[in-house]
């Protein structure tokens, strides 16, 4: 990885946790769209599992501090998912753009699903509430915003749609 | 988007491991240890985050406030524009209340429904009519004094004409009854009344005219009706001396202009006064001060009085009833003794005579009576009973 890509990486990166933290207070939805896992998948997918981890740990770790919940969850969950996604793409190696839509999908779903069991607070009802309505819906909302933001920043990421 | 990396290796996995373990250590540490962890956060690295994030959201604050704001300030707005009229008519309701209560004579209250049509400015149409007892030159009045008189009644509405009206005429006097004339609109210029409507625009003002020229009256001059004519009872104040005219009639009357007591364009409320002719018609009422306030004291401590009386009537019937139940009780109980200490081969029935208890008259009864004074607290009538 030349240094200019590595900025070019760096700055997205940043800009999308920017954007997370202006954009998602502003909207005040529910089921926001999440530009810290967009930011993670992004990175995750272009270096190996262990940095992958160590970005997902360090991002969740800043989310813990701004949100308030259980300090730990969000990083765990993002540990996981950053660990997982770097593993994943390394196996299945596709620049689809749908494929990469159920993948921000998934990733999204996975960390609010970890997030959910780290943190324990909300009993079974609100879980299920949670877990099969509102996650799945800001998962859907991530994923549309991960794919727009794809396409958008093209010729950033040197994306390859097949 | 994916660029191929390596697969996973041991060190991947045991980084994965030391993240996972620091992440659940950090969520059983003690609250006030993650608490300082957390600050210690926000206050460094997260610093510019939680700024974004505190513009993001007073913006959405500020935003959704902003809808909220109009939404309150046009609320005011409206409730601003329509308390003017809320005064102007309680301040109205007052003045006639208060006159109501000073007046001795029967009257009818009613609303001024408008005029009559375009060009009909010194004719209004009010909004009681020969079913409630108004007739025809029937005197019609408001707290301020002599509105004009009741021309045609049909049963729902009736029509009068105004002080402003050309065929007004009112018998009137100075309020010491020492100068006599008749009352009749002022037209400046001009005896014809077109384009003299009384209106908002140009002040309405009246003329007192055939005042005999050895008589003479100051400025501020109380003018009220002299009761000679059959339409109007004599004491209703008409106007107020400002000034006098030239002469007419060759000089030998004199002509003074009056500033009418009532405004006509600005009269609502009304009552049209069901008079008979007497000696003293209503000279002194509207010379009593007028006091509503006091007239609306004197109906609450009417209303007071009311439920005080019903409860004490209340009061009565119950010790009543509870002392017929002692007598019943006491006469039951020497029935039973009587009864067993009786011999066995006479055994007599027992019929206790329970005395027959009719509710005593007491017809006003608590929820009639409070529901009356209530009425009489919350909405006090006008109406009098002829």
């Amino acid at each position: 990885m030349s240094i200019g890509r590595f900025l070019r990486g760096a700055l997205l990166f940043a800009a999308l946790v920017a954007l997370h933290y202006s954009i998602r207070p502003f909207l005040g939805w529910r089921a926001a769209p999440d530009f810290l896992i967009i930011a993670l998948l992004i990175v995750a997918v272009r270096v190996r599992p262990g940095v992958a981890t160590i970005a997902g740990f360090a991002l969740g770790l800043l989310a813990d501090a701004l949100a308030p919940g259980h300090l730990g969850a969000a990083a765990l969950g993002m540990s996981i998912i950053g660990y997982s996604a770097s593993w994943l793409k390394a196996m299945f190696f596709a620049d689809n753009l749908v494929l990469n839509a159920f993948f921000f999908f998934l990733g999204k779903w996975g960390f609010d699903l970890l997030h959910l069991v780290a943190e324990g607070r909300i009993g079974a009802s609100g879980f299920a509430m949670q877990a099969l309505l509102w996650s799945p819906l800001s998962a859907a909302v991530t994923a549309l915003t991960g794919v727009l933001l794809l396409l958008l920043l093209r010729p950033l990421l040197e994306v390859r749609s097949t | 988007m994916a660029r191929p990396v390596a697969q996973g290796t041991r060190a991947d996995a045991f980084v994965l491991a030391v993240c996972v373990a620091l992440a659940l250590l950090l969520l059983v540490l003690p609250r006030l240890t993650r608490d300082r962890f957390s600050s210690t956060i926000r206050g460094t690295v997260g610093a510019p985050l939680v700024s974004l994030q505190l513009r993001a959201e007073r913006s959405r604050i500020a935003l959704l406030a902003h809808d909220s704001t109009t939404r309150v300030i046009d609320s005011l707005v409206l409730e601003a524009m329509s308390t003017q009229p809320l005064r102007a008519e309680n301040r109205q309701l007052r003045g006639l209340l208060g006159l109501g209560q000073r007046l001795d004579v029967d009257f009818v209250p009613a609303e001024v429904l408008g005029t009559q049509g375009p060009g009909e400015g010194n004719t209004v149409l009010l909004s009681a009519g020969a079913n409630a007892g108004i007739e025809r030159r029937m005197p019609v009045v408001a707290p301020a004094g002599l509105v004009g008189l009741v021309r045609a009644v049909d049963p729902l509405t009736s029509e009068a004409i105004l002080l402003s009206h050309p065929d007004f005429r009112a018998s009137a006097m100075s309020a010491d009854g020492r100068v006599y004339g008749m009352v009749q609109p002022y037209l400046p210029g001009s005896e014809s009344l077109e384009g003299m409507d009384g209106g908002d625009e140009t002040p309405f003002l009246l003329r007192l005219t055939w005042v005999r020229v050895r008589d003479t009256l100051p400025e501020g001059t109380v003018i009220v009706t002299s009761g000679l004519g059959v339409a109007y009872p004599v004491g209703i104040p008409v106007g107020t001396v400002i000034g006098e005219l030239p002469p007419e009639g060759g000089g030998f009357q004199r002509t003074y202009l009056l500033r009418p007591a009532v405004t006509p364009a600005q009269v609502r409320l009304v009552m049209v006064v069901r008079h008979e002719p007497r000696d003293d018609g209503l000279i002194g009422v509207w010379q009593l001060p007028a006091d509503a306030d006091s007239a609306l004291r004197a109906v609450r401590q009417a209303a007071d009085s009311m439920v005080t009386d019903s409860i004490s009537r209340v009061d009565a019937f119950l010790r009543e009833r509870e002392a017929q139940l002692r007598r019943a009780d006491s006469l039951r109980a020497d029935s039973i003794r009587a009864a067993i200490e009786a011999p066995v081969a006479t055994p007599a029935p027992v019929t206790p005579q329970l005395p027959a208890a009719p509710p005593p008259a007491a017809p006003r009864t608590t929820p009639d009576s409070l529901s009356e004074s209530s009425d009489l607290l919350a909405e006090p009538r006008l109406e009098r009973e002829p």
